[in-house]
């Protein structure tokens, strides 16, 4: 009683009491504000991580030390969960890492109950709440309070963050920080998850634009290629390192402005696709399809060149198209053409050859037949019939083409050299289309040595290549081909000769013919001194076997005439 | 019962006393860091114009101020309530406080809930606050209260009926401004029952078994000044050197009680006002002679030097007379200024007097009366004085 008297009157006169004092208000106040500032600090320093590139456990790391200013921890560990499997991410100190589970998100789990909750889950030693399946764990390693936090991305859990503490209670405030610290953790595997998908994606782009066979090149506005796929240096011949950072026009045209008509311009000025043909430098024909880029502030910050080799194309409807004519042509001159040799053949029977209108008449039955090969050539040109292959003797071929044109090259006064090698190997051809190609060539020598002062040569000759190949060439003395004209030759139409001497049409058929056999066509020419065109044609392997190796043994037999 | 105290304490605030004091409630305030100033006052000291006064000194300072006039004598829980919500929706950060006792204690109260939450029912008994109170200046406009220096408040518990006492070293204001001009204002029936009331606070104090040398020098200077200045100053309103006198009493009075603590009278009173809101410092005058006479054997030589105090004659006289002469003396006071000696005429009536006593002897007050008291006790107490 007097005791309590006592107690009470102290209380009243406050001997243990004084006026609440602000400096401790303000102190405890100064205390939460630093700590605060602290936990914004991280927050802050974990914010920034996301945007430098570092991992996670790098983040982590860099954050511990200051994060234990601010929260007392003895373990921290962070766990992903993708698909329902867990994998730990970071853990402190790290050999604690090594004996948690992994793998198969048990049900058991508190990792599990915190992601089916998305609630942050408190476990204390003495407390109600259970940790399930870490609860023997939690109580082995002598932590008193243990704090699991879910990180949620876009409502979806994909990681719990765990803080446990030997002698630490977490309080409300410690909690909503975590929370912070758990969202930003969130974003950060978010983040890297988008990356890594972001990554996959362009490295698909990335292979799909170096596999397209055309040609695909990034420009800037001011025509600089800025990337290219890996079928422009093929396709100009050029290493990339010569494209790239170029100008287009000056890198892939060889030109010291840009092209005119330019496929880039249009799509650069009007912001709309556009689209060109350009010719190359080397007679490729590319259609040109140009799409303007744009940043998201929709400015114009460059094209796509997508450009498609049509060289073929354009010549194949060119062909169809000559085809079609000269095939219409050949039919409504055929009858006439028959008409006249005919008629002139009657008449020729009835005259003697001293009679002085048989020399005229011959003429007109030599020029009819003339008519006849180049309706002849014209029909081969346009006629899409089928080859007869079949094993053949190129040394033959040469033969027979030599008996139809020979005599009209030595009759000007050309000396025709034959080197045929002996035992050649059979090829699978058509020999009559092989004849008219020996024809063209021979014929076309004749006429650039026609014009030449001096020795006019031509030799033909035919060679094995290893077994696998063989080849027959004419090389003739001529005036040669100008190098600017090398890279046309080949094209239909394409001609230096005199207008009414030449189709245009010998070597485009030519190289036709010997594409169909599988074959190519050499050219080496060298102005004023001559050209030499090789056709090199594969062997058929059944019809090559038992050839001997042809022994370089050449025959010779050249036969001199005189031009009249 | 007498208890030795070997260790005391005495709070007391800063304290600017003098005539024209007012003047410095612009500069406490500011001084003390506040930018805009809850004023608390009540309709009277409006309307004397102490408010209308007071606000050039604030604005002299820069401050701005919200005055908040909401209170009534014997401030209820909903005056206090409304008043914290002014005080926290009008941006306020200090707690200036110009009236009389009731404006004071509300303005405490404000003040609590302003910085620790709540209501203010969780506040009561002793040392319930527990986050500093914004800073206070309290000017009193009636002698007698004592409030002004104490670490009392006293609010009505409207529901329950029932004054609580709110007791924490907090509520002591920060700087207490007596200005005796403020005090001369009252008129002839509140200067006597305001007068008598700082008597009972100084003769309580001076008894209560928590009294301490330093409480005593200033409870019987208190007595020496009411004894010489009350009559004079009730009998007018214009004698400044009594005004004067009875500010250093009532200020004096309320150092020794805030510090000794009070003892019957005040348990009983607080009764009485909160279920007859009766006025505090007549009921303690009516009140106070009866439970001198029931105290006096507790304290037999205290009683001799206040009758001494009050001017009575002890000399030659035996201890139990001289003792005697105390009471005698507060009770010729009071006739002196015309002050009832019957609570019946302020509206008690004999069926309460039970309900009274139970909870008087719960009030926290009596723990320092001198004398032990049971409900019975104070009953009878009522009893004598109704």
């Amino acid at each position: 009683m007097l005791d309590t008297k006592r107690m009470l009157i102290e209380r009243l006169t406050g001997i243990h009491s004084s006026k609440k004092n602000y400096y401790f208000d303000l102190k405890k106040k100064i205390e939460e504000t630093a700590k605060r500032n602290t936990q914004l600090e991280i927050l802050n320093q974990m914010a920034k991580s996301v945007n430098i590139d570092m991992s996670l456990e790098e983040m982590l790391e860099s954050v511990t030390q200051k994060l234990r200013t601010v929260i007392s921890f003895d373990q921290l560990s962070l766990s992903v969960i993708e698909d329902g499997r867990v994998a730990l991410r970071a853990s402190v100190p790290a050999e604690r890492g090594k004996r948690l589970p992994q793998g198969q998100l048990s049900s058991g789990s508190v990792l599990h109950r915190v992601a089916e909750s998305r609630q942050p889950l408190v476990w204390e030693r003495r407390g109600r709440e259970g940790a399930g399946e870490e609860d023997e764990r939690l109580k082995a390693e002598g932590i008193a309070t243990a704090a699991f936090l879910p990180l949620l991305a876009k409502n979806r859990v994909v990681g719990v963050l765990y803080l446990g503490s030997r002698d630490h209670a977490y309080s409300q405030p410690d909690l909503m920080f975590l929370g912070q610290m758990a969202d930003h953790l969130a974003v950060f595997l978010e983040n890297a998850r988008l990356y890594r998908e972001v990554l996959r994606s362009k490295v698909e782009w990335e292979e799909t634009f170096a596999a397209v066979t055309d040609l695909i090149y990034v420009i800037d506005p001011g025509y600089r290629v800025v990337r290219v796929n890996q079928a422009v240096p093929e396709f100009f011949g050029l290493p990339v390192d010569q494209v790239v950072g170029r100008r287009c026009f000056e890198a892939l045209h060889g030109r010291d402005q840009r092209c005119d008509p330019c496929p880039a311009a249009g799509a650069l000025a009007s912001g709309r696709t556009s689209f060109q043909q350009l010719r190359t430098p080397t007679g490729r024909i590319l259609d040109v399809f140009s799409y303007p880029l744009f940043n998201e502030q929709r400015q114009l910050y460059g094209a796509i060149q997508y450009a498609k080799d049509v060289t073929q194309i354009v010549h194949s409807i060119k062909f169809v198209a000559l085809g079609e004519m000269a095939a219409g042509v050949a039919h409504e001159l055929n009858s006439p053409l028959t008409a006249i040799i005919g008629d002139a053949q009657l008449l020729l029977r009835d005259l003697s050859p001293d009679d002085p209108r048989y020399e005229l008449i011959a003429d007109i039955k030599n020029c009819g037949h003339r008519s006849r090969r180049i309706i002849q050539n014209l029909l081969a040109f346009s006629r899409q019939e089928e080859y007869s292959f079949g094993a053949t003797d190129l040394n033959e071929v040469v033969e027979r083409a030599l008996a139809l044109v020979g005599y009209q090259i030595e009759k000007s006064n050309v000396v025709l050299e034959k080197l045929l090698a002996p035992g050649l190997p059979r090829i699978s051809a058509d020999g009559q289309r092989l004849e008219q190609v020996l024809i063209n060539l021979l014929l076309n020598a004749k006429d650039a040595v026609e014009e030449q002062e001096g020795q006019r040569r031509i030799t033909i000759r035919t060679r094995a290549m290893k077994e696998r190949e063989a080849e027959v060439s004419v090389a003739d003395t001529g005036h040669g081909i100008k190098p600017e004209h090398l890279p046309h030759i080949f094209n239909p139409f394409f001609t230096t000769k005199k207008a009414g001497k030449g189709t245009g049409l010998g070597l485009s058929v030519s190289l036709g013919i010997v594409e169909t056999h599988g074959g190519r066509i050499l050219v080496e020419s060298e102005p004023g001194r001559g050209s030499t065109f090789t056709v090199i044609l594969p062997v058929d392997r059944k019809t090559a076997e038992g050839a001997d190796e042809p022994a370089p043994r050449e025959g010779r037999r050249a036969q001199r005439g005189e031009s009249t | 019962m007498n208890i030795s105290r070997n260790i005391s304490k005495f709070v007391t605030p800063e304290i600017i006393f003098g005539t024209g004091a007012l003047s410095q409630v612009g500069e406490s305030a500011a001084r003390l860091g506040a930018y805009k100033v809850f004023l608390v006052s009540d309709p009277g000291v409006v309307k004397a114009g102490w408010v209308d006064k007071a606000l050039p000194y604030l604005e002299r300072q820069g401050l701005s101020y919200h005055v908040w006039t909401g209170v009534s004598p014997n401030p209820k829980d909903h005056e206090v309530e409304e008043g914290v919500n002014e005080y926290l929706s009008s941006g306020c950060d200090a707690v200036v406080a110009i009236g009389g006792g009731s404006a004071i204690d509300a303005g405490k109260a404000v003040a609590i809930l302003a910085t620790n939450g709540g209501s203010i029912q969780d506040y009561e008994g002793i040392d319930r606050v527990t986050r500093p109170l914004p800073p206070m200046v309290v000017v009193p406009s009636t002698a007698g209260s004592g409030s002004e220096v104490s670490q009392f408040s006293i609010i009505v518990d409207t529901r329950r009926k029932v004054k609580m006492t709110i007791i924490s070293k907090s509520l002591v204001p920060d700087i207490a401004i007596t200005d005796p001009l403020l005090l001369a204002t009252v008129d002839q029936r509140l200067t006597a029952n305001t007068g008598l009331d700082a008597l009972t606070h100084a003769i309580e104090a001076y008894v209560s078994v928590a009294a301490t040398w330093l409480t005593d020098v200033h409870a019987l200077s208190a007595m020496r000044l009411v004894a010489s200045y009350l009559p004079a100053s009730v009998a007018s309103q214009t004698n400044e050197q009594a005004k004067v006198a009875m500010a250093m009493a009532s200020l004096e009075a309320g150092l020794a009680f805030s510090n000794a603590i009070l003892g019957a009278v005040h348990a009983m009173t607080h009764q009485l006002g909160g279920l007859l809101d009766m006025p505090h410092g007549e009921a303690n005058a009516i009140l106070l002679p009866y439970v001198m006479e029931f105290n006096r054997i507790a304290a037999m030589d205290k009683y001799i030097e206040i009758a001494r105090a009050l001017g009575a004659p002890v000399e030659g006289l035996s201890r139990r007379e001289a003792s005697l002469q105390a009471v005698e003396a507060v009770r010729r006071l009071a006739a002196d200024i015309g002050v009832s000696e019957h609570l019946s005429r302020l509206g008690l009536k004999e069926e309460f007097i039970p309900q009274l006593s139970q909870n008087a002897v719960k009030d926290a007050c009596l723990i320092t009366n001198p004398r032990d008291a049971t409900a019975e006790d104070i009953e009878a107490i009522f009893r004598k004085a109704l």
